[in-house]
């Protein structure tokens, strides 16, 4: 039986001035894990805003589960790049607004949040406020703010950055969890080590154009190699002020 | 409904704990002048006129921060992202008109007192809060307008230290109090008919007393990476104590000039050497817009003892202009020196 996509983008392109962001690209994304990869200013967070409507695309078509993303809202979780949350709620006071918002009962909400920054190793800081957290702790934050009311699609941009290698495994524990349930996760990393570990499907994007896609060309070698071999990179100019330090 | 009710109660939650960070004003030496004349009116058994100025001085400063929009307290993505009507969105607008504080308070006044003045006291309060709405969008639309950015970054590496702590200095109140005071007095000495040279000194000493409390915290307004890049900087100690002092001391000393160097100049002198203490032993995180916080003792003790040597710098006694110079260099090496041997 075949499985709906449950993301599908057709054509969609976004230009800011002359730079181009996102350039034509068209594709489906099933129930599952799909991380996207790429060099820093590829497109990627742009092309997740695109996705999840928080910007419009000056040309193409984006549908999530069906519908253009502003009306499936509910089905929808989102961790920003910049975290987005309020400087002075604490952890838990986010989380409690989430569920209200998502309509989730107060009895609910509490078991989830419970649950959450207990897993996530937040239960002894959920008093503070965002301004005082760590960066690790606002991007806990933040995915439990995105995983609590369980939607249909998952965005995160950058959830392995700034966090230590246990939370990480966490983190990848909650992400297999929401895809065996169901969900889509669609998420954006340089960590090639998580990726290859639980993404069932790579996309790797450079230039705002898709140049690699795991579900048409199967990984044969280590994805590192893979992508230092796709990815341009510029040759390391001389410096050489940097061989000889002053005294 | 639920999620309005939610997302309503989290921002007066929010609005309350901004309202509170507007307190920092209460251990502004500004403002504890204008207590200590309160005070002292009322032990005389009179009401605190004198305080009065002050007083209006400073809450008509505190109307800017306290007018932002509501609504802009909610990250712009998660408020696109919350699955919201567009009734439910057009509610939380309207809503949120009534949770600005100044609107709360303007709306207030008009109700209790019912009176001609008080419709205009609530106009002008919106018009402080058209005022800061415009500075708001001006700063996202035109970001090179924004205040700090238009302070050039100076040659030599004391210079861009100098452009920096400037910078930082611009984000405090203190600095626009400080300007609008020098205003005044310049108005006062320049335009009105019969002014009282005997009134020159007492301004400038009020001009650089109105931004003294950032002598007792100059890193307040760095984090706690840019203090460890300070750390690692070729600089000794006093070069990077001088290059905080000089902001203030130009600042003083510009806004001095047209009504008594003389007093600035010591006041300022006096006030850095007095802070030095706490500026160096402990860290007073400052924030943004927002009066500078100092401790209560070493506030009263610029009041007076900075206020005095002021004056009597201002009455020619040149050895007190000496004294504050010693006193401050004095500081400055000591400071320098535990500086040096890594403070805080």
């Amino acid at each position: 039986m075949e499985v709906s996509s449950t993301i599908v983008c057709r054509n969609v392109s976004k230009r800011f001035g002359n730079l181009v962001a996102v350039d034509g690209v068209s594709l489906e994304i099933q129930p599952g894990i799909c991380a996207m990869v790429g060099p820093n200013g590829a497109g990627k967070s742009t092309f997740l805003n695109l996705l999840t409507g928080l910007m419009a695309p000056d040309q193409g078509d984006v549908r999530l589960c069906g519908v253009p993303p502003a009306d499936t809202r509910k089905n929808m979780g989102m961790m920003p790049e910049k975290s987005g949350l309020f400087d002075l709620l604490s952890i838990r006071e986010h989380l409690a607004l989430t569920g209200a918002v998502y309509g989730l009962g107060k009895g609910e909400t509490r078991s989830r949040a419970d649950a959450l920054v207990r897993v996530l190793e937040l239960d002894a800081k959920q008093g503070l406020f965002a301004d005082q957290c760590s960066h690790g702790m606002r991007k806990k934050t933040s995915l439990a703010v995105a995983l609590l009311h369980a939607p249909r699609v998952v965005f995160l941009d950058e959830p392995f950055e700034g966090i230590d290698p246990a939370s990480a495994i966490t983190v990848q524990a909650l992400l297999r969890k929401a895809a065996a349930g169901g969900a889509t996760v669609l998420f954006t990393s340089h960590t090639l080590g998580a990726v290859e570990r639980i993404a069932g499907r790579i996309i790797m994007i450079a230039a705002g154009k898709i140049v690699w896609d795991s579900l048409d060309q199967s990984l044969t070698r280590p994805l590192e190699e893979l992508y230092l071999s796709l990815i341009v990179q510029e040759p390391l100019e001389e410096l050489a002020w940097l061989r000889s330090p002053r005294s | 409904m639920a999620a309005l009710t939610a997302i309503l109660s989290a921002l007066v939650k929010v609005v309350r704990r901004e309202l509170r960070t507007l307190l920092s004003v209460t251990l502004n030496n500004f403002f504890l002048v204008a207590a200590f004349l309160s005070y002292g009116s009322l032990q005389g058994g009179r009401p605190p006129f004198a305080a009065a100025p002050f007083f209006f001085l400073l809450a008509l400063f505190l109307l800017f921060p306290a007018s932002g929009d509501p609504l802009d307290k909610i990250p712009q993505t998660t408020l696109s992202l919350w699955p919201l009507t567009a009734g439910q969105r057009a509610a939380l607008r309207m809503a949120t008109f009534i949770l600005s504080p100044v609107a709360a308070m303007g709306l207030l006044i008009v109700i209790t007192l019912r009176t001609w003045s008080a419709v205009l006291l609530a106009a002008g309060m919106i018009c402080i809060r058209g005022m800061a709405f415009v500075g708001l969008r001006t700063k996202k639309r035109w970001p090179r307008l924004y205040p700090p950015r238009l302070v050039p970054a100076l040659p030599t590496a004391f210079g861009r230290l100098f452009s920096l702590n400037l910078r930082q200095l611009l984000c405090l109140m203190d600095f626009y109090l400080t300007v609008v005071i020098s205003i005044l007095g310049c108005c006062y000495r320049f335009l009105s008919l019969h002014p009282d040279p005997a009134a020159f000194p007492i301004l400038a000493i009020l001009v650089s007393l109105a931004s003294s409390t950032y002598s007792q915290s100059p890193f307040g307004m760095e984090s706690r990476g840019s203090l460890m890049l300070y750390r690692v900087l070729p600089l000794r100690g006093w070069q990077v104590l001088l290059a905080k002092d000089a902001v203030y001391m130009t600042l003083v000393c510009v806004l001095t000039l047209p009504l008594n160097l003389a007093a600035g100049v010591t006041f300022s002198l006096a006030a850095l050497a007095i802070g030095r203490y706490p500026s160096l032993t402990k860290w007073t995180p400052q924030r943004r817009w927002r009066f500078a916080s100092g401790d209560i003792r070493f506030g009263f003790a610029q009041i007076f003892l900075a206020s005095a040597a002021a004056f009597s710098a201002s009455q020619g006694d040149l050895w007190v202009i000496g004294a504050a110079v010693l006193g401050y260099v004095a500081s400055l090496m000591v400071g320098g020196w535990y500086w040096d041997r890594g403070s805080f």
